[in-house]
């Protein structure tokens, strides 16, 4: 492994008052050989096994003897290459590897959401709570199974009336008298696998407290509802589980009593990331569809692509992926450097909770992966003209399986809350230095002083509007947080607006530092610079109005001299975009593929 | 059994080839070397038939755009599929090497190992196509060759192997040693499991010196395909087939009657 890891960077939003990153930032050109190897060998199996089955896949078919779903058997073939076991100890049948590698085979097992979601749900979801939080009699009971695949696993959280309010369900597990097992009853929903997993973390009230079973779904009571049609993601299954008085061991008790908010949040981070970087990696897949499309459809006997228009709009979702893919490794970057600061011989729940740290960052990686997706799958499909409409063009299809994105693993929604919330927190409790960045902020404001320095040559012009955005982002906060103070749980569509705005400095930041740690010499630096352009015009896009509408609901009076003062932080706007965008254009035709 | 399977690193198949600014030979920058797909089904099938005693050496002479460090990294794709150790082939020089240069330097390579059952090449490296290093190192080896095979087993000392000959299927069958070149069906495709690929690290690749002869020919330029020449309308309907029929076999010559 020759990665460098970074100096830590404050989790919960210290990259906010931090100065522009020139270093330290970590992004995929710094990840090993080793690990580069992993995703091709994901890629390779996901183009040779998984692509090519799409249709069948989609309609459930049988496999070639006829006797197994083509998703089981693709399943457990995924499994066996190593591909569900990444980070699972090598004591129980797994690689032992970092969260970093699992990553990036997150990315390259993109564009078959049905088959990610299936993985996901089995390898993921269903058994890190058992490696993370089970006793060595689970672990050796059920993790080398799982990490086989010759038993499936889901997750079953929701219920049919708990949703986001995922904690205070109603199923509802009460002991036997003679202190052998529980006995179940309740009803779960949306569960991932639920038609073929053969056990389940099942989330249940336990004596009053929320607490986690692992429940074997052959079980005598166990009712799966059924399938249900969805929107996308139709390969994969979904539906209800049902438990009418199962009698389960006391031993598949996970972790104590009460321990479900530990592990069904801690859980939910490592899915957080997953998911974002699996977005992240569809984006790159449709971005290189759509250009072959456009490279070959002509009209008025030109190529599409050959067209302002569609060039400008195929630079705008390079520019977004690229921050979007830069945001990623920055996220994972800094929580493996806080995991490289812990002291030998700890232990996976140490781990764990630095995850929680870094709960704000997760969120962003979720919210920024799916809705980039989404954006960008709205320009491919129409740069498909009627194609992008039918099936045969996959991009059809990768819309519709990008819905759920924004819906699982913590809604969109509900992310937002947490990202702003975590920005909230570290302020008020000063885990970040808020106050202090402030005060020169409004120093510099009061002496009309407001001329920012670049500490470097290379993309000296790009480093300063960094530093508009974060000085300005700053002041933002400060006034939400005067004034929503009291009410910062209720004002839930200003704490939108703040981490709307938060969100898209950490992507532009990721962006540039990383381009910039690449250096001028780089064979890419030219259309990387331009990307960096893109992105930074993107998010001071996306921050002023943010925060002009924040302004308006939070001040109620003195209102035009925030505006004029936030305009100051902000700095100049102006950005040749129509020719930066023309040049990101050329390099992509050239290249035929998002090549970066 | 004891195999021998010939690599060589080739671009990706979904590579955009550019020719370099010397014309003579591709530019390397942005092109991904991959183990072949010919190759990686050879590797596939001496795996299936090497046996509990047997070994599967990987072989590759240091060829294809960047040299050195491409070859030894596909040999490293091998290790990872499951073959037991490599051997590579230095070449200083691999602009210009003829097929029977490179025959020649795997064949001295093979004979110094001391001992064969079965030596398989992929039928041909997808980049130069040519053909020509299988057969040529048959020969060089004294042994029998069948090129182009889709199907192979093995008992008995001998071997029968099934081939894709114009509209129909040979077998034949041939006493080994032998060697055989592969089509892409001689075997299911392989994919290294992860961890195989942490032990292909490990894994023993030793160096073997070739006394490479002087160049016996030269690339003098490389250009890309012409462009597709625009379709042509002849008309419409029944009336337009006779014209059709005859631009068809005059001038694309594409049909002969």
């Amino acid at each position: 492994m020759t990665a460098v890891l970074p100096p830590p960077v404050a989790p919960g939003g210290g990259f906010l008052l931090t100065p522009a990153a020139r270093s330290g930032v970590f992004s995929r050109e710094q990840t090993s050989e080793d690990q580069l190897e992993m995703a091709d060998a994901a890629r390779a199996f996901l183009e040779g096994e998984i692509l090519p089955h799409m249709e069948a896949l989609e309609a459930w078919a049988k496999n070639e003897a006829g006797d197994s779903l083509l998703m089981i058997e693709k399943l457990r073939e995924a499994c066996d290459l190593g591909l569900g076991s990444i980070e699972l100890p090598e004591e129980y049948d797994g690689l032992g590897l970092s969260l970093t590698t699992s990553l990036l085979c997150s990315e390259a097992l993109c564009a078959c959401a049905s088959f990610a979601a299936t993985l996901g749900a089995h390898a993921g979801i269903g058994t890190l709570p058992i490696a993370y939080f089970g006793n060595d009699e689970q672990k050796a009971r059920y993790l080398p199974k799982l990490a086989s695949a010759e038993i499936i696993s889901c997750y079953a959280l929701t219920e049919p009336g708990n949703g986001s309010d995922a904690l205070h369900g109603k199923t509802n597990a009460v002991l036997s008298d003679d202190g052998s097992h529980y006995v179940l009853n309740g009803q779960k929903q949306f569960i991932t696998n639920g038609s073929w997993a053969d056990i389940s973390v099942v989330f249940t009230n336990i004596e009053g407290k929320y607490s986690a079973l692992i429940v074997d779904l052959h079980t005598d009571g166990v009712t799966r509802g059924a399938e249900e049609k969805k929107m996308g993601i139709r390969g994969s299954s979904t539906c209800g589980l049902i438990f009418q008085d199962v009698k389960v061991p006391a031993e598949d008790l996970l972790g104590q009593l009460g321990d479900a908010a530990k592990i069904a949040l801690n859980i939910l981070y490592v899915g957080r990331l997953k998911l974002g970087f699996a977005t992240m990696g569809t984006a790159k897949y449709a971005i290189t569809k759509t250009l072959d499309f456009c490279t070959s459809r002509k009209q008025f006997g030109r190529p599409v692509i050959e067209f302002d228009a569609q060039q400008g709009k195929l630079a705008e979702m390079a520019a977004w992926t690229y921050a979007c893919d830069s945001a990623c490794y920055r996220a994972i970057g800094d929580i493996d450097a806080q995991i490289a600061l812990l002291p030998e011989g700890h232990t996976t729940l140490d781990e764990i909770a630095i995850l929680r740290q870094f709960g704000l960052e997760c969120a962003i990686v979720k919210i920024c992966g799916s809705e980039t997706l989404s954006r960008v799958l709205y320009h491919a499909l129409r740069m498909h003209g009627g194609y992008g409409f039918c099936e045969e063009y996959q991009i059809e299809r990768l819309a519709r399986d990008n819905v759920v994105d924004t819906i699982y693993e913590g809604t969109n929604d509900i992310n937002r809350i947490v990202l702003s919330g975590a920005l909230v927190e570290s302020a008020y409790m000063g885990t970040i230095p808020f106050r202090e960045t402030l005060e020169s902020i409004h120093s510099d404001l009061r002496d009309g002083e407001d001329t920012l320095a670049a500490t470097g040559d290379y993309l000296a012009a790009e480093e300063i509007r960094v530093l508009h955005l974060k000085r300005a982002l700053t002041y933002l906060t400060e006034r939400i947080l005067i004034g929503i103070g009291k009410d910062v749980r209720t004002e839930q569509q200003v704490l939108f607006m703040l981490s709307d705005a938060i969100m898209a400095l950490y992507l532009a930041e990721a962006a540039f530092a990383r381009t910039v740690q690449l250096g001028a010499d780089h064979d890419q630096a030219g259309v990387r610079a331009d990307l960096v352009r893109l992105a930074l015009h993107d998010a001071e896009a996306q921050a002023r109005s943010s925060s002009r509408d924040a302004l308006a609901h939070v001040e109620t009076s003195g209102l035009a001299e925030h505006l004029t003062n936030i305009d100051r932080l902000f700095g100049d706007p102006t950005m040749p975009v129509v020719a930066i965008k023309r040049r990101v254009a050329e390099h992509f035709i050239a290249a035929g593929r998002y090549d970066i | 059994m004891r195999v021998f399977v010939c690599v060589k690193p080739v671009p990706d198949t979904a590579a955009r080839i550019k020719v370099g600014g010397d014309g003579k030979t591709i530019d390397p920058s942005g092109v991904k070397f991959i183990l072949g797909p010919y190759d990686a089904r050879t590797v596939a099938k001496a795996l299936e038939l090497k046996g509990e005693d047997g070994e599967v050496v990987v072989v590759s002479a240091g060829m294809g755009g960047k040299g050195e460090s491409a070859a030894n990294k596909r040999i490293k794709d091998a290790l990872a599929l499951g073959a037991d150790r490599g051997i590579f082939i230095a070449d200083e020089a691999p602009e210009n090497r003829d097929p029977l240069a490179v025959a020649k330097a795997l064949a001295t390579a093979i004979q110094n190992e001391g001992g064969h059952d079965l030596v398989l090449c992929g039928r041909q490296a997808m980049d130069d196509q040519a053909l020509a290093v299988g057969p040529m190192l048959a020969t060089l080896l004294d042994l029998p060759c069948v090129t182009d095979a889709v199907s192979l087993e093995v008992s008995d000392g001998k071997a029968v192997v099934q081939r894709a000959a114009e509209g129909r299927v040979e077998t034949i069958e041939v006493t080994l040693p032998a060697l055989i070149t592969g089509q892409r069906d001689l075997a299911d495709e392989r994919y290294p499991k992860l961890k195989d690929i942490l032990k292909a690290k490990k894994k023993s690749v030793a160096t073997f010196d070739f006394a490479w002869p002087a160049p016996a020919y030269e690339v003098v330029s490389l250009a890309p395909p012409p462009d597709p020449v625009a379709g042509k309308i002849v008309g419409e309907g029944p009336d337009a087939v006779p014209e059709l029929l005859k631009l068809l076999q005059d001038e694309a010559k594409a049909l002969t009657f």
